[in-house]
């Protein structure tokens, strides 16, 4: 199990994160100052840092720039309302990872977070599951129950989309975008169809449609 | 309104001129009158010795030409020219047609003349100088040779009373004198003049140099920059000078202070609107897990509800922080622009909005006008300002355009468009458009009424204007360009 250290001052902003990194499976640590939370990082005892920037007893900068002289290289996610090209570039320069601009969403959080552990771990494409379902994303191939199952290059498009943000509705125009981009246009109940036919493949409850605003994985299977 | 280097030169440049004409004009009036009195006097003096040395009617015999002897009335006058045998030795510059004289007996004889005087005319009543005014001198002044003539008569000698002496000078060689007088004069003169012009322009110029310095020193300053003028300035404009730097780094001051304002704003807003939002996305997973719930819709509306509402807050939040850092910039920094690959640039952007466009079926569409890709909007650009730019023109076409439209982003040589085929805009709000938190009444959609500000800011200062226009009937729809100021 992954374990987060957190270092927010922000008391709201900390619970939100650290509710939605545990229903994510993630373990998190929380400090609320720059000091304490500093002297909690010591080598590998997590596998990754959320650190904030407008801290009390010091400056984020600073934290970060200690434990890289440090040697210590737990990959760094800065979270920050610091929105500045140059403040972002300082904050890279200073030895982070990646940097995210508050307010975020709490999906872009978890897989920025869960892309650095991997690229930490040096696997760049682990295989994603979600109940019975297994997705290769480096061959593209998808196994349910085990067995392979043949689907088109959009229904995987579609499947990968819906996987690597389990926890969210994906609108209709959302998937069209990532299926289409901008320059082509599409029928009008095209993603329709392929979910009809993913459902078909991976179970008729593997994917739920919520009325008027889109699909979303079926948090019933996550458990299994 | 001119400049003092202007007013300056302009002045003087007329003023030194006239100066010298008036000058010149004088000295010319001056030396022509000398050069009458001098010469008049000349005149009559060469007729007082012509008086003293003339020859008496019938003496000296042998002066006369011998060749007639049967009748000595009729003798001809002695003629005499400056090659004739009675004067010798070095000559100098002297010229013959310079002077003349002729002397008559009462009856009008000529007795005695040099070449030119043969011409003279025989005036037993003229006394002195002949003027202008005379018939006799309209007479003796035909076209090319005019004398000034002055006649005397020789009463004083009872012998030869009556004797009418003529001495006239040459008026042309007169005046070629005055001429090369003045030249003489005037010609140094005038290349003082000239020389002095210049003198008078170079002075100026250097005089004003650490102004002209400034000026180029200001224009090209950064609102930020709070270092003093280097300009090396005379002491008159010491003070200003003085001045200019105390307000430099006011103003520096002040801006940093507002910078810093702006950073600790961003903080304080954004940090509780990241609280919301991460329980709004909690709320929303939380919703999906009780889906076996048959009447949680109405919930999951209510939680999209918050989560619109924060959305727009957000952005509300991003476009003030964005309109309060470009705002007090005079120009882009020059390290931060560069050459734009403009298929590319709005790929990106086409990209970041279409999902928005998906929404509401609206298709959007690039055309490149120009012949060329590499034409197009040949400037440099701050790329993250002006993706910002198309974005929000972009977004804001997709925003009032009734579902299903389409939008194209025109590429041409000078300008950059978006072309909706929507409603178009009425034309009392064209002009307003701009304005920071104006909307048109009744709007249904989201926004804060700054993205067309953020358009207009960052548009000057990459040397664009803003436009927008509703298009042509038959067409419908509206324009908004960024166009290359001419």
């Amino acid at each position: 199990m992954a374990r987060i250290l957190l270092i927010e001052d922000d008391s709201s902003i900390a619970e939100g994160i650290i509710l939605g990194l545990k229903s994510h499976g993630m373990m998190v640590d929380w400090f609320s100052d720059a000091k304490q939370g500093e002297m909690a990082l010591q080598e590998d005892m997590f596998d990754a840092v959320l650190l904030d920037l407008t801290l009390p007893k010091g400056d984020g900068m600073t934290v970060l720039q200690n434990w890289r002289a440090k040697h210590i290289d737990t990959p760094v996610l800065i979270i920050t309302a610091r929105d500045a090209i140059a403040n972002r570039v300082a904050g890279l320069n200073a030895g982070a990872d990646d940097y995210l601009v508050k307010p975020f969403a709490l999906d872009e959080v978890i897989a920025r977070l869960q892309a650095l552990m991997r690229r930490s771990q040096g696997r760049s494409q682990p295989e994603i599951r979600y109940g019975e379902v297994a997705y290769q994303p480096n061959t593209q191939q998808v196994t349910y129950q085990g067995q392979v199952v043949e689907l088109t290059i959009k229904e995987v498009a579609i499947l990968e989309q819906m996987l690597t943000h389990p926890k969210q509705i994906h609108s209709r125009a959302s998937l069209e975008d990532k299926l289409y981009g901008w320059q082509q246009d599409i029928e009008s109940n095209a993603i329709e169809v392929h979910i009809h036919h993913l459902r078909k493949k991976l179970g008729n409850d593997f994917i739920l449609t919520k009325r008027g605003i889109g699909y979303y994985l079926n948090p019933a299977h996550s458990r299994l | 309104m001119k400049s003092i280097q202007q007013r300056l030169l302009t002045s003087l440049l007329i003023g030194l001129p006239l100066l010298w004409v008036l000058t010149s004009g004088f000295i010319a009036w001056r030396l022509w009158h000398e050069i009458k009195e001098m010469n008049d006097t000349q005149i009559t003096q060469v007729a007082r010795y012509l008086i003293g040395v003339a020859p008496k009617e019938d003496d000296n015999k042998n002066d006369y030409e011998k060749d007639d002897s049967k009748s000595k009335k009729k003798r001809p006058a002695k003629i005499y020219n400056l090659n004739s045998k009675y004067l010798s030795g070095d000559l100098g510059n002297a010229k013959d047609d310079y002077m003349g004289f002729a002397i008559w007996n009462k009856d009008g004889r000529l007795l005695m003349a040099d070449e030119n005087g043969q011409s003279f005319a025989f005036l037993p009543d003229q006394h002195g100088f002949l003027e202008e005014s005379d018939s006799a001198y309209q007479r003796l002044n035909p076209f090319s040779k005019r004398w000034r003539l002055f006649y005397v008569h020789d009463d004083h000698d009872s012998k030869h009373k009556g004797r009418v002496i003529a001495v006239g000078q040459n008026l042309d060689s007169r005046q070629e004198m005055i001429v090369s007088a003045m030249t003489v004069q005037v010609l140094p003169m005038l290349i003082g003049l000239l020389a002095f012009i210049g003198l008078v322009i170079w002075l100026i110029r250097r005089g004003f140099m650490p102004l002209t310095q400034i000026s180029a020193e200001l224009a090209q300053r950064q609102p930020q920059d709070d270092s003093p003028i280097t300009a090396d300035v005379p002491k008159e404009i010491q003070p200003l000078v003085t001045a200019l730097n105390v307000l430099f780094v006011k103003v520096a001051e002040t801006l940093a202070r507002e910078q810093r304002f702006t950073a600790d704003a961003s903080h304080e807003l954004r940090s509780p609107l990241a609280a919301l939002k991460l329980q709004a996305d909690l709320l929303q997973q939380q919703l999906l897990q009780l889906s076996d719930i048959e009447d949680d819709n109405q919930l999951f509306y209510h939680a999209q509800k918050i989560s619109n509402g924060i959305e727009r807050a957000t952005h509300l939040v991003d476009q003030l922080l964005i309109l309060a850092k470009i705002e007090p910039q005079q120009q882009l920094p020059p390290e931060q622009l560069e050459k734009p690959d403009w298929l590319i640039l709005t790929d990106i952007v086409l990209s970041d909005v279409n999902r928005l466009g998906r929404e509401k079926h609206i298709q959007l569409k690039r055309s490149v006008i120009c012949d060329n890709p590499a034409d197009i909007l040949p400037i440099l650009i701050n790329p993250i300002l002006f993706k910002l730019l198309i974005r929000n023109l972009l977004d804001n076409a997709i925003r009032y355009c009734p579902d299903g439209s389409l939008i194209e982003l025109q590429l041409d040589t000078n300008a950059i468009s978006v072309v909706d085929n929507g409603l178009g805009v009425e034309p009392e709000q064209l002009a307003r458009l701009s304005e920071r938190f104006y909307r048109p009444a009744g709007q249904s959609q989201l926004g804060s009424g700054l993205g067309l500000s953020i358009v207009n800011r960052i548009a000057e200062l990459h040397g664009l204007t803003l436009i927008f226009a509703n298009r042509l009937p038959p067409d419908i729809g509206f324009i908004t360009s960024v166009i290359l100021k001419k």
